[in-house]
């Protein structure tokens, strides 16, 4: 009983330290002093290390990978954000940015605080499969990796609105953007709509059933495969590059989202 | 003539591609926002929408086919438009293919400064210059100002020889040829990065077609059988039959899995193949697929239940087993007792009691009792047995357990464009490994009289960035000044 309540515990004390990070991350932000930067990472990292106990702590609970509602959907999705933001930090210099993936991570578990938490050790029967893990976790890993894209052109349209912004630290803000599109484009590709289709198929009889998720998901794909047509045709570089993947972002947050209030095979929550 | 060539043009250029990208996003956007706010039944109750929307507004719902979007005619349009130009640029991309990744030659002229593509340049007198401390100034000033420096064609060839050597440990294929000039080479990386783009745009056709097969000549079928019951295929003189039906269950109560046990049986009714299906694991005979969809409990009926009862405070309980229709008298008394009435999911309603589900939720028995008391009934529930009630008899009532009727609910379906959707499945997911797992970069450059030129000839997966440029030019500064500098010491 303990452990069933232990993770929601430590998802609330993660979040209360990601929201301090957050604004030590605005001082560092104001000041520019490395200090308060230090330090809203040192908490950042403190409160990733909550989360993935939080994590831990129910799968171990339920028995199986925490991603069956959105509930845990949602945290794992914030949790891979997180991790991705401390892993990029050894690469880059990137430590401002946390000003604009922190709250993400924090929108993403405010959403989960409102969705039901109670979770079931028995997965019913259709979440059965080995495509549960492939599809949704790849799934979450995409999404995760557009949302690191989304956060960095925040970034990028912030430092390219200063005159004095060193156009090196630009370009790899735009490296990163396009780096990260080209990581989540293909886990998206074969997790979210190759596995989820083959996983339809095996369960429902049917590849495709247009539902609101799916159709979600393919706007999603449509869109981010426009955005690298674009690029290898040498367009949609920079400020444009940024601004789209800030929309694919809110298209990304309607689709996961979507199956909230809208119904459909994906409601099973 | 001219007109056609236009239009064929036009269909394959990347702009075209593109913008048919950008309306199927967008159309795909907005029948997901029509599918939500229409309603689906709008030709089933067509009066009461009518009525509701007005008729100009009704028809052109009607017309557009906004209630069912991604079946009207202009997704569709759309969708045939997409495909067509998809398959022009296959059959087109062919030849970018093939010179891009497979006819892969040294140039045989190289000209500075053409074009837009990033280049970079180290000469050897600056490398001269770079080699020599200042503390040399004799030997400073004589390279920076004085003498050009003299490079003859074996150090050129010892030049490119370190060049070559420098790309193909990153992973670069070098191909060159020797001119008056100096020496002309190519360099390739991520070969496989065309034919797995080609793969992938290859491999979303065949998808899009096997989809619309699985469309336009797919079937399916929900059917629901007891055990027992036979159902006949469409368009077969097969017919299944189901053997077995269970649903496996937790001890909290939760549904762990349903399972049907079935046969398919020829037209004499004799069983060609056994198939036990479940949710995730279907069945398969020929080009029929059956999956484990839903089940449901008769709501009407059920197979058995037993019935505990008391008489008197003191007395002894007794178990029955009852079926429904069955008049059973109770041993120690002059009664019978006879089920009435089922619901697997009791309520009540303002309108007295319904059945909210055919759902096991709440089942409950209306049994009734006749005998020296009269005739008196009333409902037992498995669940809540606190609210059993039979009023004015001396006996306490209860149900221990009630066997439900279960109904399979199994799909039936039959689909010709699955091993196309698979087919093309897998060879997205092998073009997307190639596509995105290497960067393609093609270098053309000279190592001559003057020094090393090198420019991006062609890139496609990432850019080259000016970090990875200068880290190159950095490196082969380090490589190539050790010819510099053996040269100034033979000339000195």
């Amino acid at each position: 009983m303990i452990d069933g309540v232990l993770d929601i515990s430590l998802f609330w004390m993660a979040f209360w330290v990601y929201l301090i990070s957050f604004l030590v991350f605005v001082v560092f932000f104001a000041v520019r002093s490395r200090l308060p930067g230090r330090i809203a990472v040192i908490l950042f990292f403190a409160a990733l290390v909550l989360h993935t106990i939080g994590i831990i702590a129910r799968w171990r609970f339920f028995g199986h990978i925490p991603l069956a509602t959105m509930f845990e959907y949602s945290l794992v999705l914030s949790w891979i954000i997180a991790l991705s933001f401390v892993l990029l930090l050894f690469r880059f210099d990137f430590m401002i940015s946390g000003v604009v993936i922190s709250p993400v991570v924090i929108i993403i578990m405010v959403i989960a605080s409102f969705l039901p938490k109670e979770g079931s050790k028995q997965l019913m029967p259709a979440l059965q499969s080995y495509w549960f893990y492939i599809h949704i976790t790849l799934a979450a890993l995409a999404e995760g990796a557009f949302l690191v894209a989304a956060g960095a052109s925040v970034y990028y349209l912030f430092r390219s609105t200063k005159t004095n912004s060193d156009s090196g630290d630009r370009e790899s803000v735009e490296g990163l953007i396009i780096k990260s599109i080209r990581i989540g484009y293909p886990l998206f590709t074969i997790g979210a709509l190759f596995a989820g289709s083959l996983w339809a198929w095996k369960a429902w009889g049917s590849f495709w059933s247009w539902d609101p998720k799916e159709t979600g998901a393919l706007v999603v794909w449509l869109f981010y495969t426009l955005i690298l047509h674009q690029q290898s045709r040498g367009r949609w570089e920079g400020r444009t590059l940024a601004i789209v993947s800030i929309v694919g972002f809110l298209i990304i947050l309607v689709s996961f989202l979507g199956n909230l209030f809208l119904g459909g095979l994906h409601a099973y929550v | 003539m001219k007109m056609k060539k236009g239009i064929w043009k036009g269909l394959i250029t990347g702009r075209t591609a593109v913008m048919l990208i950008a309306v199927l996003t967008l159309a795909s956007a907005l029948g997901w926002v029509f599918s939500e706010i229409i309603p689906k039944d709008i030709n089933f109750h067509e009066d009461i929408y009518r009525a509701k929307w007005g008729n100009f507004t009704f028809n052109l719902v009607n017309y557009l086919g906004l209630h069912d979007p991604f079946h009207s005619f202009w997704y569709r349009g759309v969708l045939a438009f997409f495909t067509l130009s998809l398959l022009l640029c296959i059959i087109t991309g062919w030849k970018v293919l093939i010179v891009h990744s497979f006819s892969f030659s040294p140039p045989s002229f190289l000209r500075k400064g053409a074009g837009k593509a990033p280049a970079m340049e180290i000469s050897w007198s600056k490398l001269a210059r770079s080699g020599i401390e200042k503390k040399d100034i004799l030997g400073y000033y004589e390279k920076a100002f004085g003498r050009e420096i003299e490079i003859d064609t074996t150090q050129i060839s010892e030049g490119y020889s370190k060049v070559a050597a420098y790309l193909k440990g990153k992973r670069y294929r070098v191909k060159s040829r020797e001119t008056d000039e100096g020496v002309l080479f190519s360099a390739l990386r991520g070969r496989w990065h065309y034919p797995g783009n080609m793969l992938f745009h290859i491999a979303i056709l065949v998808i899009t077609i096997g989809g619309m097969i699985g469309s336009f000549q797919g079937k399916k079928e929900i059917m629901y059988a007891r055990k027992g019951d036979v159902l006949t295929l469409y368009d077969s003189p097969l017919s299944i039959r189901v053997d077995r039906f269970n649903i496996i269950q937790t001890r909290e109560g939760e549904i762990r899995s349903y399972i049907t046990e079935l046969s398919f049986l020829n037209s004499s009714g004799d069983s060609i193949q056994s198939e036990k299906v479940e949710v995730n694991n279907p069945g398969r005979y020929g080009r029929y697929d059956i999956y484990q969809s839903t089940y449901y409990v008769d709501e009407e009926e059920f197979a058995w239940a037993r019935i505990t009862y008391r008489v008197g405070e003191n007395g002894r309980a007794e178990s029955i087993v009852i079926k429904p229709g069955q008049k059973i008298a109770l041993p120690s008394t002059d009664w019978t007792i006879e089920v009435k009435g089922y619901s697997p999911d009791f309520r009540k309603g303002k309108k007295g009691y319904y059945t909210g589900s055919n759902r096991m939720f709440n089942p409950a028995l209306r049994i009734e009792i006749a005998g020296s008391y009269g005739h008196k009934s009333g409902w037992l529930f498995l669940k809540y047995p606190s609210f059993n009630f039979i009023s004015d008899l001396p006996a306490k009532f209860s149900v221990d357990y009630i066997e439900p009727v279960y109904y399979t609910g199994l799909q039936i379906s039959s689909n010709p464009g699955t091993r196309l959707v698979i087919l093309g499945i897998t060879m997205a997911a092998v073009g997307l490994l190639f596509l995105f797992c290497s960067s393609y970069r093609l270098l053309k450059g000279k190592v001559g009289k003057e020094g090393l030129f090198i420019i991006i000839a062609r890139e496609s997966g990432g850019k080259i960035s000016k970090r990875e440029i200068s880290g190159m030019k950095k490196d082969l500064n380090i490589i190539l000044r050790d010819i510099v500098v053996a040269n100034a010491g033979k000339e000195r």
